[in-house]
């Protein structure tokens, strides 16, 4: 696992679930009932963009890039 | 077509605005206007959809526990001075309230049809941005899966539908939010998950307008009107909508004038 990836799970377990019971790894779909909501893809969106030092425009944002934890890492690793 | 049938017509009067912001149709128009109403239906009941009554207000109450007022605020038009009925500002509100109760053990699927309000800004110079409108939905709810296989498949309809009689369309995913809270967070979510596509024709002076919407709610109505899966879990839902007005403004607008004028015979027949 890099660090990028290590970094988004802690994000997501701690700071998005806030300590709800939801079992999240790399490969979780983030976007069933309970996970990401339209406030938490703000804060995920804000958390990618400081990680990676730039803004993501709107239309970056797109589910082959946010399914999961993994996939964000790989995009945006990537990418920035 | 390269002749602005449209603004001919709204110019010779056959098209006309109402004092309340909505169109009125005549001769060929409202002909055309009668045949793709019926021909929404008769497409519905094809697939299946029960028909369900849709009167021309709804309760306040109904509204307020959809999230429409806080969703859209400023938007509900008053029924009438006094009473607690508004307009209904999407037809598919009708449907949820008699969904609720019974566990659902199978996909279910209503169609509905009413004049619809709602209070957008209007100009003499746009026809496709009406305060008042018809609209016919279908509305399914079920399992994730059903609804959106349901949904896909409208999708493909709507757009089989524009094909067979002349008209050129395009299906894009919409950026406006059509349910819940409105702004980024929501809209962000809407495109991410597909929730929302729209079906757009060329419709002269209108430009190029959304005629038709296929939408997933996911279980947002389900919650709040209790409408469960045999299994306990809230159900998804969705909708295929198709705007009347804007269908006939793009079949003038694109079709030669004998094209039109066969779908005005079948609709006076």
């Amino acid at each position: 696992m890099t660090a990028f990836t290590d970094a988004l799970l802690r994000f997501v377990r701690e700071d998005l679930l806030k300590g709800r019971d939801v079992a999240i790894d790399p490969d979780t779909y983030l976007f069933a009932d309970g996970v990401v909501d339209s406030l938490g893809i703000l804060t995920l969106i804000a958390f990618v963009e400081q990680q990676c030092g730039r803004p993501i425009p709107d239309s970056e944002i797109v589910m082959e890039h946010f399914r999961s934890i993994r996939a964000i890492a790989h995009h945006f690793q990537r990418a920035s | 077509m390269t002749t602005d049938t449209v603004g001919t017509l709204m110019r010779t009067g056959e098209i006309e605005w109402s004092a309340t912001g909505g169109l009125r149709f005549h001769g060929t128009a409202q002909a055309v206007f009668q045949w793709l109403d019926a021909a929404f239906e008769r497409l519905a009941r094809e697939h299946g959809a029960q028909p369900q009554p849709a009167p021309e207000a709804i309760a306040g109450d109904t509204l307020e526990r959809a999230g429409y007022f806080e969703a859209f605020p400023g938007m509900g038009i008053p029924a009438r001075s006094g009473a607690a009925m508004w307009l209904p500002p999407a037809v598919c509100y009708h449907a949820y309230p008699d969904l609720a109760g019974e566990p659902l053990d199978a996909t279910r699927l209503v169609t509905l049809a009413c004049g619809c309000g709602r209070n957008e800004p209007v100009a003499p110079e746009d026809p496709g941005r009406l305060q008042r409108f018809r609209m016919r939905e279908i509305v399914f709810v079920g399992s994730p899966a059903a609804v959106t296989a349901e949904r896909d498949a409208w999708m493909a309809r709507g757009q089989a539908f524009a094909t067979a009689i002349g008209l050129v369309s395009t299906l894009v995913p919409a950026t406006d939010v059509f349910f819940g809270a409105a702004g980024r967070g929501q809209r962000l979510i809407q495109q991410l998950k597909g929730l929302k596509y729209e079906l757009r024709l060329d419709a002269g002076p209108a430009g190029n307008i959304a005629a038709a919407s296929f939408n997933l709610h996911e279980s947002f109505f389900a919650r709040r009107f209790d409408i469960h899966l045999s299994d306990g879990a809230f159900a998804a839902s969705g909708c295929a909508a198709f705007g009347i007005e804007r269908w006939t403004l793009a079949a003038l607008a694109q079709l030669e004038p004998e094209a039109a004028a066969g779908l005005a015979r079948r609709g006076e027949s």
